[in-house]
């Protein structure tokens, strides 16, 4: 019995202490109202910015600046009978298309049976950036279409940025799209597409793609960013462990502060999207809970590196080093499909590459928060927790 | 003291700084072995696809026969023939009740993410080939996933076009061959080269504001120094030039490693070092911009950490610089947007130096710096 007693007086004492170090950490925070400023307000801020220039929903997409050189007016020779032809019934008709199409601006038509160096000079607009495509009507166009064999359109893009490649793919494609049915070029395959999960009219497609990196990438830098000195930067811990005071309720207020402070960040990240027009089909608490877990684990590598750190200026290093690895390493930038397999299993173990597939999944498809993702996230957060804890315990002060 | 005593200074304040020395040499060698040793760039497969027949149902109006001879070479293809797709499984659907069943479980596929589109062949698809009218395919896509709604039509053209070809239905069919200009060939380091614009900027400006950030604000013996005829703008001309020294180091040494990993670069060689450097000479000033305003050292550290996170957000390569907006005025503004250009033309289209990006550069160290002195020189200092 007495022992029983004693325990739970140890206890109530054990929380009256962790209590009172929350209460300091408060305090502690409070003094320094840059990184309140850094913490609350820059986070919302900067949705407030792109919320404020990017949300409206009319906003279209710009045609791609193109020129075609046509070849279908030189003389073709067929090459088992060596006969010759100079069909260029479609030529024209392909160029129309092109005018046509709301994907693209044509900015210059070459005929290279006149102009002998349309190619070039296609080339050279094309290095300095006048257009993003050269579509090129070879000698054989007409020939073959009127043949019954495939007509086919070269098409040149530049690929110096991989992201845009697909833009002006797509572009041409719709005005062969455009040709085919102008000309009635039967039978053709009719493609009829249903988007299932997507943003729906009325709600800013850009505004809410953008959302799902910025949200993601702002809750996992601020918990980084604000918590990297926390533990390395506090000259008193040497002498408050001459207190009664436990290593672990000094960690564990600390984790308890600045996990409030992640409650608010993450309301205030969330109301001001959902201002902004953030499209969401999930629940509220589920986005909640996702951008919680996000911040969780960014707080988590925050503390983790100040307990590893020795001085402050190791505690920025760690931090320069382990971002510059999250940002490049997590899909953002590169597809983490494109990586080699030691690099795609590095990455899934980062957190940023959790975030996109966790909130998109709440936002457009309405699934729960507990799948995959916040269950990796819990997995490496927790494991970085307790790393802190132990290396916490470890550490020497010096009074 | 003379500004060559106050350089001199710097330097050993720079060296006894062991770790930041190590760290801004090392990590872009690490990244650039990791890039540069990494071969290919590219998922093999683009789409993961299921497909649902519907072929075999029986057909009225305009098909009195129910064939369905075609759906099953369509579907091999789609298994085993084409480049970009992944078939994860096919339904065969022979009536209504087989067909709703499939839907459900495909919109299962596709929300948990399992697969990226599922096709549908119509019920008269085998007929429509048969009379040589126009055969109808359904997709259903992740909306969510914008890539895959972006490339999900000109990629159904592979399949579409090696089915053609397989039952010889070549009539009036029109197809474009794309030709990639300015790519990194296949067989250089197309993942290293690929993203050259993007992670030496970020590894530059971090690493060197990393670098300059404390230099001013860390330094305690800085305002007794001002009681000596030193004047406040030596100081800073000294640290500028000592930390551009170190940056020039750093710029050189990641010129030398992507060189010997596997640089591709069509345009000069001298034009990619001197963009390295404007890149340098930026993060330098942005840190001793940072270092000069802060009042302490943690709201330094702080300022450039959550400086350097809205410079990548506003970079134009995380969110496109179209989709910005009115908020482009802010990439503009920040060197990161500059620089990716810049390296782009260099080493992929081969042209030259880009004066405007280059000019854009040069301004915005040179305002960081402006304000850097300004504040410095209005600074309250205790000694």
């Amino acid at each position: 019995m007495e022992s029983s007693k004693l325990k739970n007086l140890n206890l109530k004492k054990g929380l009256l202490r962790l209590l009172k170090q929350i209460k300091k950490e408060f305090r502690l925070l409070w003094t320094d109202k840059f990184n309140i400023f850094i913490a609350l307000i820059v986070p919302p801020l900067v949705v407030v910015a792109i919320g404020l220039t990017s949300s409206n929903p009319g906003a279209t997409m710009q045609p791609i600046n193109c020129v075609v050189v046509s070849y279908d007016s030189n003389t073709f020779i067929e090459e088992n009978n060596f006969t010759e032809s100079e069909l260029d019934d479609y030529n024209l008709k392909y160029l129309e298309a092109v005018n046509s199409s709301n994907l693209l601006n044509l900015v210059q038509f070459f005929n290279a049976t006149e102009e002998i160096y349309a190619m070039e000079t296609a080339r050279n607009y094309l290095i300095a950036k006048k257009i993003k495509i050269i579509i090129s009507i070879p000698v054989d166009f007409s020939e073959l279409i009127t043949w019954g064999y495939p007509g086919l359109i070269d098409c040149i893009t530049d690929s110096s940025d991989i992201k845009k490649i697909q833009a002006s793919l797509n572009a041409v494609y719709d005005s062969i799209k455009i040709f085919v049915s102008q000309n009635n070029l039967t039978p053709q395959f009719e493609i009829n597409g249903f988007e299932e999960f997507s943003i729906p009219e009325g709600y800013s497609f850009n505004y809410n793609y953008m959302m799902v990196l910025v949200l993601s990438f702002m809750i996992i830098g601020v918990g980084m960013v604000s918590t990297i000195l926390t533990v390395v930067q506090e000259k008193p811990v040497a002498r408050l462990l001459l207190t009664p005071v436990k290593r672990v309720e000094i960690l564990t207020a600390k984790y308890i502060t600045y996990i409030s402070i992640l409650i608010i960040q993450s309301f205030s990240l969330i109301i001001s999207a959902l201002s902004f027009g953030l499209y969401l089909v999930g629940s509220f608490i589920d986005l909640f809970l996702s951008l919680f877990i996000l911040g969780f684990t960014g707080l988590a590598i925050g503390i983790f590196i100040s307990t590893l750190s020795k001085t402050k200026t190791q505690a920025n290093q760690l931090f320069l080093a382990t971002f510059l690895v999250l940002i490049l390493l997590s899909g953002i930038f590169i597809p983490i499909d494109a990586m080699p397999i030691y690099l795609q299993v590095f990455a899934y173990i980062l957190p940023l590459s959790h975030g996109s597939p966790l909130i998109t999944g709440i936002i457009t498809k309405g699934n729960s928060v507990f799948g995959f993702d916040f269950f990796a996230l819990l997995s490496v957060s927790l494991i970085l927790v307790v790393a802190s804890f132990i290396l916490f315990q470890r550490r020497k002060y010096e009074v | 003291m003379t500004i060559a005593g106050l350089i001199q200074k710097e330097f050993s304040r720079i060296k006894s700084d062991r770790r930041t020395l190590i760290l801004l040499f090392t990590i872009p060698m690490i990244l650039i072995v990791i890039f540069g040793l990494t071969t290919g760039v590219g998922p093999t497969k683009f789409f993961t696809a299921a497909i649902i027949s519907r072929d075999e149902m029986p057909t009225y109006d305009n098909f009195p026969s129910n064939s369905s001879e075609y759906d099953n070479i369509f579907i091999s293809i789609m298994e085993h023939n084409t480049t970009a797709w992944d078939l994860y499984r096919y339904f065969n659907s022979t009536n209504s009740g087989e067909y709703n069943q499939a839907v459900n479980q495909c919109f299962s596929l596709l929300k948990n993410d399992i697969i990226d589109v599922f096709i549908v062949l119509p019920q008269n698809f085998s007929e429509s080939i048969a009379n040589n009218s126009n055969p109808v395919l359904i997709y259903y896509i992740d909306g969510s996933d914008l890539s895959a709604v972006g490339a999900i039509e000109v990629a159904l053209q592979e399949p579409i076009a090696l089915f053609r070809v397989e039952i010889n239905m070549l009539e009036n069919f029109t197809i474009m061959v794309p030709h990639l200009e300015f790519g990194v060939p296949s067989w250089e380091s197309q993942l290293l080269n690929y993203s050259l614009s993007l992670i030496l900027p970020i590894i530059i400006i971090g690493t060197t504001m990393n670098l300059t950030s404390l230099s001013i604000v860390s330094e305690g013996p800085l305002p007794r120094m001002l009681i000596t005829p030193t004047s406040k703008r030596d100081i800073l001309i000294s640290k500028l030039i000592a930390n551009t020294v170190i940056m020039l180091i750093q710029a050189t040494e990641i010129f030398v490693m992507t060189s010997f990993f596997g640089l591709y670069s069509l345009g000069s060689l001298f034009a990619f070092y001197l963009v390295l450097v404007m890149i340098g000479l930026s993060g330098v000033a942005i840190g001793l911009f940072i270092s000069a305003i802060s009042p302490t050292e943690q709201g330094a550290n702080q300022m450039y950490l959550m400086l350097f996170i809205v410079m990548i957000i506003f970079s134009g390569t995380l969110l496109p610089a179209e989709s910005l907006g009115g908020a482009r005025f802010l990439a503009d503004f920040l060197p990161l947007s500059h620089a990716s250009v810049l390296i782009t033309d260099i080493t992929l289209r081969g042209l030259n130096l880009n004066i405007e990006h280059m000019l854009s550069l040069l301004l915005i160290s040179l305002v960081f710096l402006t304000v850097a002195y300004i504040s410095y020189k209005f600074k309250k200092l205790e000694v």
